[in-house]
């Protein structure tokens, strides 16, 4: 195994673990945004949680779409690193 | 006669409402705390990638990892004020019940007894029941009050992550990405000469020219141990020596990662594949 070899498959496990983070936060981000905050109580009680919930999903969801980005970007530098060598 | 106390003052919330809310909140704690630990195994997993292209995405990925860390135990934390509300609503809800149904009780007793007409002057006891009630809606929307303080101040511990400039954090990682592409596209194009071009950039006319010449020579299936042991040798003392292993590659010969010089895509320098003393 060369150098460029051992860089492309540890891109490709970073990348593959970032996927995986980036994905769990999604679905964490869908869900919560699913959420039906309404009858929980009274107005004053369904507004709050109405926030926590919205603050939270945008957050995550925004977590998510920079994960995926970065792990787009390190899935074509291993692609690039195991071409040049012929693959992992 | 469904009201004969007038306790007809709602107390507002949905127990199950409130549980499934919580359901899903505990759910995407959960799959927040994964990804995070998750995520926290990036910064180790550093063998082979390192330097200051490696180091700065590290960087940004455990500041990340730590806020993402802190939401999940924020949602934790929501579904207990949340659970512990769902609690006493429920509470509330079942003493209101049992107080209508002890309203009706002293009314239907009273009317059949012909001593109180249904929409006449409550009796002591329905008044007793009245301010009961009472008491319990003061005691629902001080409760309530108390749980969306606590939801708001959670808010504001999440605001962070809502806040956090996610798009120039990708930004400097891209940036810092592109670097890294760089330096490979470099790396690759430094292995992309011939053995015999690799040799006459290397060394020319010298001896270790003449060496490389020597081991293309010998590259027999026979051979290869020597020649893997001679590309090696090279490798571990020559500068631009993952010309060499481009080489051995290309003769098929198998290059043990250990005996590799350890070079690093750090880029300050300005040099890319560089070796380690």
């Amino acid at each position: 195994m060369t150098y460029l070899s051992a860089l492309a498959a540890e891109l490709d496990q970073l990348a593959g673990v970032l996927g995986s983070s980036g994905t769990e936060i999604a679905q964490a981000s869908r869900e919560l945004g699913l959420a039906d905050t309404h009858r929980v109580g009274p107005a004053d009680v369904d507004t709050a949680a109405d926030a926590v919930v919205a603050v939270t999903s945008t957050g995550l969801g925004q977590v998510a779409a920079a994960l995926a980005e970065v792990e787009s970007v390190l899935q074509r530098l291993a692609t690039s690193a195991s071409d040049s060598v012929g693959g992992p | 006669m469904t009201d004969p106390a007038g306790l007809d003052t709602p107390l507002p919330g949905d127990p199950d409402a409130v549980q499934v809310l919580c359901g899903g909140l505990r759910r995407s704690a959960d799959q927040v705390r994964a990804a995070a630990e998750r995520m926290a195994s990036v910064g180790a997993a550093g063998t082979v990638w390192e330097g200051p292209v490696a180091g700065g995405l590290v960087e940004h990925l455990a500041d990340l990892h730590r806020r993402v860390a802190g939401v999940a135990a924020e949602l934790d934390d929501a579904a207990a004020v949340l659970g512990a509300w769902q609690q006493e609503l429920h509470e509330r809800q079942h003493r209101m019940a049992m107080l209508r149904d002890e309203a009706a009780a002293v009314a239907g007793s009273g009317a059949a007894a012909g001593l109180e007409p249904p929409d006449g002057p409550a009796p002591a006891e329905l008044e007793r029941l009245r301010r009961q009630a009472a008491m319990l809606v003061e005691e629902h929307r001080a409760s309530a009050a108390a749980t969306a303080g606590r939801l708001r101040r959670l808010t504001g511990a999440a605001e962070p992550l809502a806040g956090l400039r996610v798009s120039s954090w990708v930004a400097e990682a891209e940036a810092l990405l592109h670097r890294l592409d760089e330096s490979v596209g470099a790396w690759a194009m430094a292995e992309g000469g011939s053995l015999s071009e690799a040799a006459s950039a290397i060394s020319g006319g010298t001896a270790v020219g003449a060496t490389i010449g020597v081991a293309v020579g010998a590259a027999t299936p026979d051979l290869d141990r020597a020649f893997t042991a001679t590309v090696s040798a090279l490798a571990a003392t020559t500068p631009a020596s993952h010309r060499l292993l481009a080489a051995a590659r290309r003769a098929r010969t198998p290059v043990p990662l250990e005996s590799l010089p350890p070079a690093s895509f750090a880029t300050a320098g300005g040099r890319t594949g560089e070796a380690r003393p």
